[in-house]
C-alpha cells in the first residue's frame, strides 16, 4: 500500500504551484548570498565559498521554513480539496497517508537541493568568482542536496506535529523558521552544533571541515538525525484520523448595530 | 448471513449536548434502493458518514453485510462506493488523472475501469480540462464516477443530484436505477427532495432532527397517503357490515372501534352516511381525504421543507 501511496502522491504534485514557491525560495537564498558578496568586508569570494554561503543561508534562513511550508500544504490539501473522505473510505489509514506524504517531501527536498545548486551555478556564471571547476560543481551539488535532505529530516517532527492541528501548517512554518535560525546560535559551540539537528545536517555533509576550528563528530550528528527520525515516526504512528478530530465551532460575535 | 446489507442499532451521534443522530435503526435490503429522506440538517450526512467510518458514533452500532463496521473496515469498505457531500478532487489535475489516483490506491484491476466510469456519467476520457475548470454538474458526475469505478456492491450516495441540470438529473436517476435492477447493486441514497426519492427508492426512511420517523416501502407509504373517505362512527364493526352487505364494498380499513377509511371514492358519501344513519349508527365525521405523498411527509415531519 505504501508504494501506491507514494506513487499517487507524486502524481498529485503535477501542476502544483506550491512547488514553484519552493523553487522561488531557493532562488531567493542564492540571491541573498549574491547580495552579501557585494559587502566590502575583505572576504575573498570563490565558487566554493559561494556554495558554502548558500548552504549557510539555506540552513539558517530559508530551507527549514520553505520545506515546512511545502509539506504543510501537501498534507493540508487533502482537507482543503476535500479529498480526505475519498481516501479514508478506500480505506487508507491516516498515518500511512501522512507517512507517504513525508517520504514524497523527502524527494522534494532533494529536488529543491538540485534547484539550489543550479541557481548557485547560474549565479557563478553571472559574477565569475574564481575556483569554478567541474569538481567544485559536483561537490556543491552533493553538499547542497544532502544538506537540504538532512535539513528536511531535521524539521519532520515539526511537520508531523503540526499536521495534527487543523490548519496548523502556518504555525509549523513559524516554528521551523525559529528552529532554523537557532542553528546560528548552536554553531557557536561545536558540541551543541553536533547535537542540534539543524547544524548536525551541516556536520553530515562535512561543511567547512577543512577549517581547523570546525570539528564535526559524524557519530553524534548521525544520532541526532536518527533521533529526529524516530520522533517523527512516533508522531506519525500516533496521529489520529483528522476527520475524527474534535469539531471546534466558531462562535459568531454579534456586531453591534451602528447608529439609530 | 444477515437479511440486511446495512443495519444500524440505536446509532447516535452527539456533538456537545446536541444529538445530530438519535437512536437510528435503519435497515437496507439487498438489491434495493433505500431513500433516506429528510430536511437539510436532519442528520442524513452524519448518518452516512457513520456508515462509512468517517465519523465515529457516540453510541450504537453499524453492521454491513451482518458484520460490525468498526472491526471490519478493511474488509467492508472496499466493497462500498460513496459520495458524501460536495465532490472533492485535486483541482490541479484532470478528471482522468484524479480517477487514476483513486484507482491506483484501490488497486482496481480493470484497466478500462476509469474509461467505463467516465463513459457512464458522460464525461470525456483523457480530457485536458482540469477539475478546477469543471462546472458543478460536471464535478458531481465525476464524484459519481469515482463512487462506481471499482464496481462496488453497495453504493452510499449523499444527495447525488445536487448541482445537476434537469437532463442530468434524469440521466443520473436512470443509471442509478439501472445499477440496481441490471447489476443488482444495493443503493442507499439521501435527498431532501421528495419527488426524487419517490421516483427512485424502493424503501424510504424519513429522518428528522436525527430521528427516524418512518421506515417503509414506497408502496406502503403511497397506500398510507392515498385518497380515501374517513368516517368516525359509533361502531366500525357494524359500519363494515353495512358496507359489505349494502354496497358490496371491501376496500376499507378499520383503524379502531370508531374510525375507518374507505378507499373506493366512486361511492357517494351521502348514500353511505344515509345507510349508516338508517341502520342506527351515529356518524360524527365523514370527509374525503386527499392527502398527497408530500402532504403526508410534511405531516410526519411536522412542518415544511421537503419539496
Amino acid at each position: 500500500m505504501m508504494c501506491r501511496i507514494i506513487k499517487t502522491e507524486l502524481w498529485k504534485l503535477k501542476r502544483y504551484h506550491v512547488i514553484w514557491a519552493g523553487v522561488l525560495l531557493m532562488f531567493l537564498s542564492v540571491g541573498i548570498t549574491l547580495f552579501s558578496s557585494t559587502a566590502l568586508d575583505g572576504t575573498v569570494w570563490t565558487f566554493p565559498h559561494l556554495a558554502e554561503r548558500v548552504i549557510q543561508n539555506n540552513t539558517t534562513t530559508i530551507f527549514p521554513m520553505c520545506i515546512t511550508l511545502i509539506a504543510g500544504y501537501v498534507i493540508a490539501r487533502e482537507k482543503s480539496d476535500d479529498t480526505l473522505k475519498s481516501i479514508m473510505t478506500i480505506p487508507v489509514s491516516y498515518p500511512a497517508l501522512i507517512g507517504g506524504k513525508l517520504i514524497i517531501c523527502g524527494f522534494l527536498s532533494v529536488f529543491l537541493g538540485i534547484a539550489s545548486t543550479a541557481f548557485t551555478v547560474a549565479a557563478e556564471l553571472l559574477v565569475g568568482f574564481p575556483g569554478f571547476s567541474a569538481t567544485a560543481v559536483i561537490q556543491a551539488l552533493i553538499q547542497i542536496t544532502l544538506n537540504t535532505l538532512f535539513l528536511y529530516i531535521a524539521v519532520t517532527p515539526i511537520i508531523a506535529f503540526t499536521a495534527r492541528i487543523p490548519n496548523g501548517h502556518m504555525i509549523g512554518v513559524i516554528l521551523a523558521f525559529v528552529y532554523g535560525y537557532g542553528g546560528m546560535f548552536a554553531a557557536g559551540n561545536m558540541t551543541l552544533a553536533n547535537i542540534y539537528p539543524i547544524t548536525a545536517s551541516m556536520g553530515l555533509i562535512q561543511y567547512r571541515s577543512y577549517d581547523a576550528a570546525v570539528y564535526w563528530n559524524i557519530g553524534l550528528c548521525s544520532i541526532s538525525m536518527i533521533t529526529v527520525l524516530l520522533i517523527s515516526a512516533a508522531i506519525v504512528a500516533t496521529t489520529k484520523n483528522a476527520s475524527s478530530a474534535k469539531i471546534v465551532k466558531k462562535v459568531k460575535k454579534t456586531v453591534p448595530k451602528k447608529g439609530w | 448471513m444477515s437479511k440486511y446489507v446495512i443495519e444500524t442499532k440505536n446509532l447516535t451521534k452527539q456533538y456537545g449536548t446536541q444529538k445530530s443522530v438519535a437512536d437510528l435503526n435503519i435497515h437496507v435490503q439487498q438489491g434495493r434502493i433505500y431513500g433516506l429522506l429528510g430536511r437539510n440538517g436532519a442528520g442524513k450526512t452524519t448518518t452516512m458518514k457513520m456508515l462509512l467510518g468517517l465519523t465515529q458514533p457516540t453510541s450504537g452500532e453499524v453492521a454491513i453485510w451482518g458484520k460490525p463496521l468498526r472491526t471490519n473496515e478493511k474488509k467492508l469498505l472496499p466493497r462500498i462506493g460513496s459520495l458524501i457531500e460536495s465532490p472533492g478532487f485535486y483541482p490541479n489535475l484532470t478528471a482522468t488523472e484524479n480517477l487514476r489516483i483513486f484507482a491506483t490506491l484501490r488497486g482496481v484491476p480493470n484497466r478500462n475501469a476509469i474509461k467505463n466510469a467516465l463513459d457512464l456519467v458522460g464525461l470525456p476520457y483523457k480530457d485536458k480540462k482540469l477539475f478546477s475548470q469543471y462546472s458543478l454538474g460536471m464535478k458531481q458526475r465525476l464524484a459519481i464516477a469515482l463512487a462506481i469505478m471499482h464496481d462496488p456492491e453497495l453504493l452510499i450516495l449523499d444527495e447525488p443530484i445536487n448541482g445537476l441540470d434537469p437532463i442530468g438529473i434524469a440521466e443520473v436517476r436512470s443509471f442509478i436505477r439501472d445499477l440496481c435492477t441490471e447489476r443488482g447493486k444495493t443503493i442507499l441514497i439521501s435527498s431532501h427532495i421528495l419527488s426524487e426519492i419517490a421516483l427512485l427508492a424502493d424503501d424510504i426512511g424519513i429522518i428528522d432532527h436525527g430521528a427516524l420517523l418512518e421506515e417503509e416501502s414506497l408502496a406502503e407509504l403511497e397506500a398510507k397517503s392515498s385518497r380515501h373517505i374517513r368516517f368516525t362512527v359509533s361502531s366500525t364493526t357494524q359500519a363494515a357490515r353495512i358496507l359489505e352487505r349494502g354496497f358490496h364494498e371491501t376496500q376499507f380499513t378499520i383503524q379502531d372501534d370508531y374510525k375507518m377509511r374507505l378507499h373506493n371514492l366512486d361511492i357517494s358519501v351521502g348514500e353511505i352516511v344515509t345507510a349508516f344513519v338508517e341502520n342506527g349508527l351515529t356518524v360524527s365525521e365523514a370527509y374525503i381525504c386527499e392527502e398527497s405523498l408530500e402532504d403526508y411527509f410534511k405531516r410526519v415531519t411536522g412542518g415544511e421543507g421537503i419539496a
